[in-house]
């Protein structure tokens, strides 16, 4: 039987500010099986960014267990945690994060930057701007786009290496109601597609309502959770 | 990472942040700039001093860090070996490139004085402790006048003789201690130096009322003679052999005879001091003196001579090639300090370029950059600008150098030694320029490269 794309046993994020500590994640045991759509809701501090960054391998300071496909991240040396979020792993951000000094083909081509074998990175590049239906904007700088174009453009830079896990932080949070909603069709087609397992943090109901799966987390516990056992 | 990844990350960083680096960069080019400049006027200021100005197309090399034996030495401790430079270094020197010939030094090893003068100045003088030593007849023949000779009296030797009485008239009866009989011979030629001469005419006549013995004087006395006290001084007798006289005649005034005393052929020397301290006074010399084959050698073969512990004997030039690198240093120090500025200046650009590269940076560990990856990324930027910092330093040096050089040629007047250039360029200085540059400049960004490589994905994406 395959491992789930995510097992988190009893998963702690302590913060030390001062002389108190805060956990922003607080105790969370959950398996997320391949292929699901999930989405983390909460209120703000509730630690729904922290699981992101705790999953996408972008946090090492937690206590307790963090499997990714089966393998515990504890034990990987930052050359495996590269790798794991060169492939495995594709990211999307609400502020979309693409660098605006390159042009939307680099921006897209960029993780074959970190890739460990060379490859045909511009052609993957317009391969994925095809899958989002901006191949037609390869040329141009990001800040020419306009917000849900910047969100999808992030999308193909996520789907460059075809990774089998897509993270997403509040994915519509920046884009109007009609752009949001391009964006999570655009989700779902690629969950569908390719049995992607994608898990977004979101404060929007519309799109938490589209998930398989809702998990909601409040003071870094889980609150609500409909996939639990 | 690959290296066409890093060279990707590396342009387009500098691309980008051209100006801050290029402003950077200028303070690391100024300062290399300034030290390649002050090290090719020192190097050349150098050469140019030791191969020209005081060793002219010689140096004189003697054991390093051993002692002159004085004359309490000499007396109360029956004296040292006077010599360290063996035959086979000789030899090793001999074979050095650059090097035409070599010319041993051996001192006295034993306590002597002399007595004479009456044929030139009316009277006899003298000194119960004289210092004297040997050396090779060829150096000192061009200084001689035609008809006088440097050559040890021995090689032609007279009839056996008992007593001065047995030889013919200026001969003397060269006889070692204990020896049943000796030979007759002609007086040992005598060199004194020019030094010498200036101080008796300076100081020692006027003292004592006697006339000044100038060249001229010497040439028209057709070789003064007195007589060698060997074997016993004021201050004590030698350790072997008895005290005995021998008669020697002052053939000539050489610049190469020792400043204060008498030099005699070295066969001689080794003679006497076989006779009178033994078979190890013998054996080995005081000094050498190395001749080259052109003047801009002898900083080279006194580099290659320290390797055998010989070091140079007359200090003026090391003095002065001292002198020099003190103030080539202190001036190198000036350099040092606006590097170390640019340094400064580096940190500050690359700690502010950072903080504005958060995100990206976040972004490509999002992606898999490792901190090595971001680390190695922002070191790489750090080293091509302190290279091409330190590289264009080096050319502008040379430029600068060009200038001067030009200008002194057309303005500065003809002067003793005046050098084609005043600087040198050698390949490893402006190398070494450019790793200086780099140097500085990896020192200055080494803060920033940290918090680039420590930076927190999480925190510069997630929690902008």
């Amino acid at each position: 039987m395959n491992p789930p794309a995510f097992r988190l046993q009893d998963l702690r994020r302590i913060y030390q500010e001062g002389d108190t500590r805060r956990a922003a994640l607080d105790g969370l045991s959950l398996d997320i099986e391949r292929g699901s759509f999930v989405a983390v809701v909460g209120a703000s501090g509730s630690g729904k960014s922290t699981l992101l960054a705790v999953l996408g391998a972008l946090d090492r300071g937690y206590e307790g267990r963090v499997e990714v496909l089966g393998q515990d991240l504890a034990r990987l040396d930052e050359r495996a945690l590269g790798r794991l979020r060169n492939a495995t792993l594709g990211f999307v951000f609400q502020s979309f994060h693409l660098l605006p000094h390159l042009t939307v083909l680099d921006n897209v081509a960029s993780p074959a930057l970190f890739a460990d074998e060379p490859f045909d990175a511009a052609q993957a590049a317009l391969l994925a701007l095809r899958q989002v239906g901006l191949e037609d904007r390869a040329l141009d700088r990001p800040q020419h786009l306009s917000g849900g174009q910047r969100q999808r453009v992030a999308l193909a830079r996520a789907l460059l290496r075809s990774p089998p896990i897509l993270l997403c932080d509040e994915p519509t949070g920046n884009l109007d109601s009609r752009t949001g909603a391009e964006v999570i069709a655009l989700l779902e087609r690629l969950h569908q597609e390719h049995q992607r397992t994608v898990i977004v943090v979101t404060h929007e109901e519309r799109l938490a309502q589209r998930a398989q799966r809702r998990i909601a987390l409040e003071d870094g516990r889980v609150k609500e959770d409909s996939g639990a056992a | 990472m690959r290296a066409s990844s890093l060279g990707r990350l590396v342009v387009g960083e500098l691309r980008r942040s051209r100006g801050a680096l290029g402003a950077s960069g200028f303070g690391i080019l100024a300062g290399t700039a300034a030290l390649v400049f002050f090290l090719a006027l020192g190097l050349q200021v150098r050469a140019v001093l030791l191969g020209q100005v005081f060793p002219l197309d010689r140096v004189e090399l003697e054991p390093a860090a051993k002692p002159e034996p004085g004359l309490l030495t000499l007396l109360v401790g029956g004296g040292r070996s006077p010599a360290g430079v063996k035959q086979e270094t000789v030899e090793r020197l001999g074979r050095m490139p650059g090097v035409s010939a070599v010319f041993p030094r051996l001192r006295f090893a034993f306590p002597s004085g002399a007595f004479g003068g009456a044929e030139l100045i009316g009277r006899e003088i003298g000194t119960h402790e004289m210092l004297a030593e040997g050396l090779d007849a060829r150096l000192i023949a061009p200084d001689l006048e035609a008809g006088l000779s440097f050559e040890d009296p021995l090689r032609k030797p007279g009839a056996a003789c008992k007593e001065d009485g047995d030889c013919e008239k200026e001969q003397y009866c060269e006889r070692a201690s204990g020896a049943p009989e000796g030979v007759c011979s002609a007086p040992v030629p005598v060199v004194v130096s020019p030094y010498l001469v200036e101080l008796f005419n300076k100081g020692l006549a006027p003292a004592h009322g006697l006339p000044p013995v100038g060249k001229t004087l010497i040439q028209k006395a057709r070789g003064i003679t007195f007589r060698f006290q060997l074997g016993v001084s004021m201050m004590g007798k030698a350790r072997a052999g008895a005290p005995r006289s021998a008669k020697a005649r002052v053939v000539g005034i050489s610049p190469n005879a020792m400043d204060l005393g008498a030099t005699v052929p070295i066969e001689v020397v080794r003679r006497w001091n076989q006779e009178f301290h033994g078979a190890e006074a013998a054996g080995s010399y005081s000094s050498v003196v190395l001749r080259m084959e052109r003047p801009d050698q002898v900083a080279t073969v006194i580099r290659m001579a320290e390797a055998e512990g010989l070091v140079p004997r007359d200090t003026r030039a090391r003095d002065v090639s001292v002198l020099i690198a003190g103030v080539i240093g202190l001036l190198a120090l000036v350099a040092g300090v606006i590097l170390v500025v640019a340094s400064s200046t580096i940190a500050y650009t690359f700690r502010v370029l950072v903080n504005e590269r958060r995100v990206e940076i976040g972004v490509y560990r999002s992606l898999g950059a490792t901190p090595g990856d971001i680390g190695a990324w922002w070191l790489a930027v750090a080293v091509v600008v302190g290279l091409a910092g330190g590289g264009l330093g080096g050319g502008v040096a040379r430029a600068l150098a060009w200038v001067i050089d030009l200008l002194a040629r057309e303005k500065l007047p003809d002067f003793p030694f005046k050098p084609a250039t005043f600087f040198q360029f050698p390949g490893w200085l402006l190398a070494g320029g450019a790793a200086a540059g780099a140097l500085f400049a990896l020192v200055g960004a080494v803060a920033g490269v940290r918090q680039a490589a420590r930076l927190d994905p999480a925190k510069a994406l997630l929690d902008p």
